[in-house]
C-alpha cells in the first residue's frame, strides 16, 4: 500500500499487528458446516410439500365446485312420434278388397305379394338383409305356388259371393 | 440452483473466519452469530457473488450493526455478556505485540479506523473495497487507516525493525 510504503514505522506497525491471529470465539466450523447441510436439506424439501399442496387444493377446489353446482335442470320435451298401420294388415286389406273388385286380374299381383316391396322392406328392416328370401328358389316355388295361390283367390271369391248375397 | 460445495465454505471458514469475526467485533457482542449467519447466507445465495470476501465484510458489517441496535434494548444482557467475551486475538509472542495491549489499543480507536485496519490487515481488503463497504471513497479509508496506525503506534510505541517489508 501506498500509505505504508512512505511511512516505514507504520508499515513495521502494520506488519507486527498481522502477525496477531484473530480467534474465532465461539465460531465453530463443523457446526457451520452441519447447519449449511440442513439449510440445504430445508432448501430441498419445499418441493413436495407444495406440489402436495397445490394438489390439494386443486382437489378442494373441484370438490367445492361439485358442490356448489347447481342441480340439472328438467327439460320436458314432447316427441310427437307418427305410427304408421301395420304393413301387414294393410295390405291384407288392399288385396281383399281388389280381390273384390277385379277377382280374374289379381292373380299376378296376389302372386308377387310376398315379394312385394313394402314387405321386402319390412323384412330388412326387421332381420336385415340376410332375411329377404333367395330369389331363385322364389322363382322355382313360384309354379308351385300357382297353384297353391290360387286357393286363396277361390277362397276369396267364395267370400266376395258370399257378401254379394243379401 | 447454485450450492456452495463444503470443501469451499470450509476453505472460506479456515481463511476468513477469524478476522470477520474481530470484523463484526467492532460493531456488536455477538459477532460469531453474525459471521455464522453470513457464511449460511453465503451457501443460500442462488447465484454466487463475484467476489465471495468482500460479499462476505459487507453482510457481516450490515449484521452486526442490526445487531447492535437490536442489542441496545438488552443493554444488561450485552454489558455482562461482553465482560465474557473472549479475546480478540489468539496470545502470540511470536507477534512482537501483547494481545491483550494490541486489544485494548484497538478498542480505543474511533470506529472508522479500527473498522479499516481490521479489513485492510486481519481481512486483506483493499482500499477500495473498505472504502465500498463503508460507504466513502477509496482515499478516506486510506486516511482513516492510516490516521488510525498512527493513533496505535504513539499508544504502542512499537519498536521499528531497520528494513521494514511493506504488506501490499
Amino acid at each position: 500500500m501506498s500509505g505504508e510504503s512512505h511511512e516505514p514505522e507504520l508499515a513495521a506497525l502494520a506488519q507486527a499487528l498481522a502477525g496477531l491471529a484473530p480467534t474465532a470465539g465461539r465460531l465453530d466450523r463443523d457446526e457451520l458446516l452441519f447447519r449449511a447441510g440442513q439449510a440445504a436439506l430445508r432448501r430441498r424439501a419445499w418441493l413436495w410439500p407444495s406440489v402436495a399442496a397445490g394438489l390439494a387444493l386443486l382437489a378442494g377446489t373441484f370438490s367445492l365446485s361439485e358442490v356448489l353446482r347447481p342441480a340439472p335442470q328438467r327439460v320436458q320435451c314432447i316427441i310427437y312420434q307418427r305410427l304408421e298401420p301395420p304393413v301387414d294388415s294393410w295390405v291384407d286389406k288392399q288385396s281383399v278388397a281388389q280381390d273384390a273388385a277385379r277377382p280374374s286380374s289379381a292373380e299376378p299381383e296376389r302372386h308377387a305379394a310376398p315379394l312385394s316391396y313394402l314387405r321386402l322392406e319390412r323384412l330388412v328392416l326387421a332381420w336385415g338383409v340376410d332375411a329377404l328370401p333367395n330369389p331363385r328358389a322364389a322363382a322355382s316355388s313360384g309354379e308351385q305356388d300357382s297353384r297353391l295361390s290360387a286357393l286363396p283367390d277361390i277362397l276369396s271369391r267364395n267370400r266376395w259371393f258370399r257378401m254379394q248375397k243379401p | 440452483m447454485y450450492m456452495m460445495g463444503p470443501e469451499v465454505l470450509g476453505r472460506l471458514f479456515d481463511q476468513h473466519a477469524a478476522a470477520l469475526v474481530l470484523y463484526a467485533r467492532q460493531w456488536c457482542a455477538t459477532p460469531e452469530d453474525v459471521v455464522q449467519e453470513a457464511l449460511l447466507k453465503l451457501v443460500a445465495q442462488k447465484k454466487p457473488p463475484d467476489q465471495p470476501v468482500p460479499w462476505l465484510y459487507r453482510v457481516v458489517r450490515n449484521s452486526a450493526i442490526s445487531a447492535a441496535r437490536s442489542s441496545k434494548r438488552r443493554r444488561h444482557h450485552e454489558s455482562v455478556a461482553a465482560t465474557r467475551a473472549p479475546a480478540w486475538f489468539v496470545p502470540s509472542e511470536a507477534a512482537g505485540i501483547d494481545s491483550t495491549i494490541a486489544t485494548a489499543a484497538l478498542q480505543a480507536l474511533p470506529l472508522e479506523q479500527r473498522e479499516a485496519i481490521v479489513a485492510h490487515l486481519w481481512g486483506g481488503l483493499t482500499f477500495e473495497q473498505i472504502g465500498e463497504l463503508a460507504s466513502s471513497s477509496s482515499s478516506t479509508a486510506h486516511r482513516w487507516y492510516v490516521t488510525g496506525l498512527s493513533a496505535l503506534r504513539e499508544r504502542l510505541r512499537v519498536q521499528c525493525p531497520e528494513n521494514p517489508t511493506s504488506r501490499s
